[in-house]
């Protein structure tokens, strides 16, 4: 019998076996219908959220903020359990399984409007990474984030601003907080640090040294992942940007907020109503460290690797969690010959286009035999997992201003300046304000980052004078034991990075809006910014906050103009949370406990 | 290098409280007759000696294969914790003055190590070998209990739960100790706490022999109070670790005296210990020209 008439013989039956009931024992049939409406409406159980989060060692703003959020949920009569994970296991919990009601993480760059495409647009969901972990489906707001990405000027602002007041009507994750950068190093040594965000190598080209020869500049950080796996795309590594621009170049870098030639000489851009394309042009002589050189080749496989990192091999697509919003904007490129390559964009604004020149340039000869399946002790494990991104990279070959040189898992990391990259060789030809700044050339051969696990930790090595300089973020705990020490330089700056409450939306109740608009107004922005971060952040109220795209009337104004607090000064006003769930049409159970709905 | 560093420390400063101890506390009277007969008693001491060291050294090499078994299993019980006693730690916090976390710090690490060592010392002088037997076999139930829930549970102790409300007290003023702390063990093994547990077993071990060294007694319950509320105070551990850690340290010592045998010739470690050592002997004077 074909499936088809199974099917057919399985409905008839069913059918004939209702009418004879309905016929011949209507009595108790009705009973039973009855019992099965009952028991369908059993009074429901006590609503339970899992809220996930980091533990204090790892980031002990996330836990505080996962706290707040825990106690409060409690006090309007849920279930909570705070579950804490170090950061690669709520990687893979989080961005890769899914397995989540609420968590708590920073997320590390959402400077531009494009970043958010990635996050929430619906064709992302079933990614993993930062591809839309929310699993949040709106048509209207994947609509935005196309017309943004296609639109210039004025009409892409205001696009913009549509965007995020959809975006903060829904609420898909509660932005919370924008953290400040907080770093310190000592002057004894070393002088005139100035700290970028994104790149360490970029820091590093400023600082002189008392001392004409200094070997070694030692660092002090709390991230022990980058003795771990120096893989920049690896799926649970975070983003490493710091670390890895010191080995790798990318064809252009963002400097003071645009995009200017690094590895290429400069590109030509074009653009026609439908089609954007860049023309890029290497810098002659480039070498990786193990001295092959660095041709158009190893571009165009970057760019296809990124975009499937089995390289055609696997019959779906394997794309790179990061950098995902820049890699899936290119339509094709081509390589013209050994210092040239184009790379063709559809229906992208030449703005964001160029994002893809400052993805990490992969050497070919050692990334291609990583398009193959993952695989533990020789077994392939998954058909959807590639080498390339469990692959733990531990001796970076790029072509960047610095060079592996050792790493002991948990203790630390030594690179070694490569004096045969450009900002040492010919440091005028890189941008002006690079190359101004960097004067008398890296006054250090050696770079060594010794890693321990907590802030103090850090500081204390700083005091000492084992170190001249943290690399990692600090916690605004350690700012008053800062101030106390007369050697030490504070040093506090803007961030990229956003604090968010994800939310897993395929989970009732979080599908629902009005539930999420809740979460976002148990938390009090404002008490997080004096307590958790001691002041040193803003109160979020656009996914964009910090950026210039956020328009007025949702700037923040000493409350949040879209969902203030529920309560104040950290204190929750029940009553009124009562009746704001009653109307969304939750019920509470006799002792005030929540319930499912 | 730090790290070298800090074993270096550890050792110097056990070696001389033990040092100090032995004198003290054990007396010249006895280290003089311990000569008489030293060979019998280290060979019988040796066997239980052994089987500790291979549970200890096991315990090591399981850690971080543990540590991926209980991600596994995935019994996060943190939050529980912290249900059954919200802020406990915090309040005891309240007590902090540097000194005091100083004092405490050093009591955590070097008193803690002295109070453990001592007992596996100081028994070896003794008439019988039985508290000697008795505190090897406790102290390795304790660890086996221990590793067991460590492997099952996982919990991050009250600093990594509540920052902002619990501080790290001891990495603030003693930053360099992280880096034996953190070889020595994860932050997600707190339940139950170790410290206290094999404080607690030598405490009871020390009342049990308090005729022989009375002075051991009071010190060694006066230790073990200490470390079981440092590990509160430093933030490391909470209140139900430490009960949790009570329980099985009394647990192993009445587990431990009702497994030790009464004379060294019923010991089944020691007598299968002795045949093995003679056995090597023998192998070894056969190949020896």
């Amino acid at each position: 019998m074909s499936e088809e008439q199974d099917k057919r013989a399985t409905r008839v039956s069913r059918r004939a076996v209702l009418a004879s009931t309905a016929i011949g024992s209507a009595g108790l049939a009705g009973c039973l219908g009855r019992l099965r409406t009952v028991r369908n409406q059993d009074i429901p159980d006590q609503l339970s959220l899992k809220v996930l989060t980091v533990p204090g060692d790892d980031d002990a703003v996330a836990t505080q903020i996962g706290r707040m959020l825990a106690d409060n949920l409690n006090t309007i009569g849920v279930n909570v359990d705070l579950q804490l994970f170090p950061e690669d296991e709520l990687r893979r919990k989080v961005l890769v399984n899914q397995e989540y009601d609420l968590f708590i993480s920073a997320y590390q760059n959402i400077e531009r409007p494009d970043a958010l495409r990635p996050l929430l647009h619906s064709s992302f969901v079933g990614e993993v990474g930062w591809q839309n972990p929310f699993e949040f489906t709106d048509i209207g707001i994947d609509e935005l984030l196309e017309a943004q990405q296609q639109q210039r000027g004025s009409q892409r602002r205001r696009t913009v601003v549509d965007l995020q007041h959809e975006i903060v009507r829904k609420q898909p994750f509660i932005p919370v907080a924008v953290p400040d950068l907080i770093r310190a190093s000592r002057t004894e040594e070393f002088t005139n640090w100035r700290w970028s965000s994104r790149d360490l190598s970029q820091s590093l080209v400023r600082v002189n040294s008392r001392e004409a020869d200094t070997d070694t500049l030692p660092l002090v950080s709390t991230d022990a992942q980058i003795t771990r796996s120096l893989n920049p795309i690896a799926i649970q590594s975070r983003n490493k940007g710091q670390i890895s621009g010191l080995f790798y170049d990318s064809l252009g870098r963002y400097i003071d907020g645009t995009v200017e030639p690094w590895a290429a000489t400069g590109w030509d851009l074009s653009t026609t109503d439908e089609e954007t394309t860049l023309t890029v042009t290497l810098r002659p002589e480039l070498t990786f460290h193990d001295g092959t050189p660095l041709t158009a080749d190893d571009v165009a496989f970057t760019v296809e690797l990124l975009q499937d990192t089995s390289l055609g091999e696997f019959e779906v697509p394997v794309p790179a969690p990061r950098f995902r919003g820049r890699s899936s904007m290119v339509e094709s490129v081509t390589v013209l010959d050994d210092r040239t390559v184009k790379l063709a964009f559809s229906n992208v604004n030449p703005q964001t286009a160029v994002r893809i020149l400052t993805v990490p340039i992969f050497p070919e000869h050692v990334w291609r035999s990583k398009a193959r399946p993952a695989e533990i002790a020789g077994v392939d494990i998954s058909e959807a997992v590639t080498e390339a991104l469990v692959w733990q990279n531990p001796e970076p070959i790029g072509s960047g201003p610095f060079k592996f040189e050792s790493s002991v898992e948990d203790e630390e990391l030594v690179v070694q300046r490569n004096d045969a990259h450009l900002l040492h060789r010919n440091p005028t030809a890189l941008p002006k304000q690079v190359a101004e700044r960097f004067a008398d050339g890296i006054p250090f051969n050696r770079l060594r980052i010794q890693i321990v696990r907590s802030d103090d930790a850090a500081l204390g090595l700083l005091t000492s004078g084992s170190v001249d300089a943290t690399v990692s973020n600090l916690g605004p705990s350690v700012v008053p034991r800062i101030g106390r020490e007369q050697s030490v330089e504070l040093h506090v700056e803007r961030s990229p990075s956003l604090y968010i409450i994800g939310c897993n939306t395929l989970k009732e109740p979080l599908g629902n809006p009005h539930f999420r608009r809740l979460i976002a107004r148990l938390i009090d922005k404002e008490t997080i910014r004096e307590e958790v971060f001691g002041g040193f952040a803003r109160p979020a109220t656009s996914p964009l906050t910090g950026t210039e795209w956020v328009p007025s009337d949702l700037r923040w104004a000493g409350v949040d103009p879209e969902l203030p607090f529920f309560g104040t000064n950290g204190s929750l006003d029940i009553e009124e949370i009562h009746s704001y769930l009653r109307d969304a049409g939750f019920e509470f159970s006799d002792n005030d406990n929540l319930l499912q709905q | 290098m730090t790290l070298l560093i800090q074993y270096l420390q550890l050792v110097t400063v056990v070696t001389v409280c033990l040092g100090v101890g032995l004198y003290t506390i054990v007396g010249p009277a006895r280290i003089r007759s311990f000569y008489v007969d030293y060979r019998t008693r280290l060979c019988h001491g040796l066997a239980h000696l052994s089987v500790l060291g291979t549970v200890f050294g096991i315990s090591m090499y399981w850690r971080p294969i543990g540590g991926e078994v209980s991600w596994t299993l995935e019994y996060n019980i943190t939050h529980t914790l912290y249900s059954i006693e919200g802020y406990l730690v915090p309040t005891i916090q309240e007590l902090a003055t540097t000194k005091l976390t100083w004092a405490l710090s050093l009591v955590y690490v070097f008193g803690y190590v002295f109070l453990v060592l001592f007992p596996l010392v100081s028994y070896l002088f003794l008439d019988t070998l039985r508290p000697f037997r008795v505190t090897a076999l406790s102290y390795i139930i304790n660890y086996l209990i221990g590793l067991g829930s460590y492997t099952l549970f996982i919990a991050y102790g009250p600093r990594n739960y509540m920052p902002g409300e619990v501080r790290g007290l001891m990495y603030e003023v003693w930053p360099e100790i992280e880096a034996l702390t953190t070889h020595i063990n994860t932050n997600t093994n707190v339940f139950p706490s170790l410290h206290t547990s094999l404080a607690v077993t030598v405490a009871l071990l020390a009342w049990y022999t308090r005729d022989s060294y009375p002075r051991w007694f009071y010190l060694a319950s006066a230790l073990a109070g200490t470390i079981a509320f440092s590990t509160m105070y430093l933030g490391l551990h909470w209140g139900t670790d430490v009960v949790t850690g009570a329980a099985l340290g009394i647990t192993s010592v009445w587990a431990a005296s009702y497994l030790a045998a009464e004379s060294d010739e019923q010991s089944r470690i020691t007598t299968t210990g002795q045949q093995l050592f003679a056995t090597a002997g023998d192998y070894i004077k056969q190949y020896r020209p």
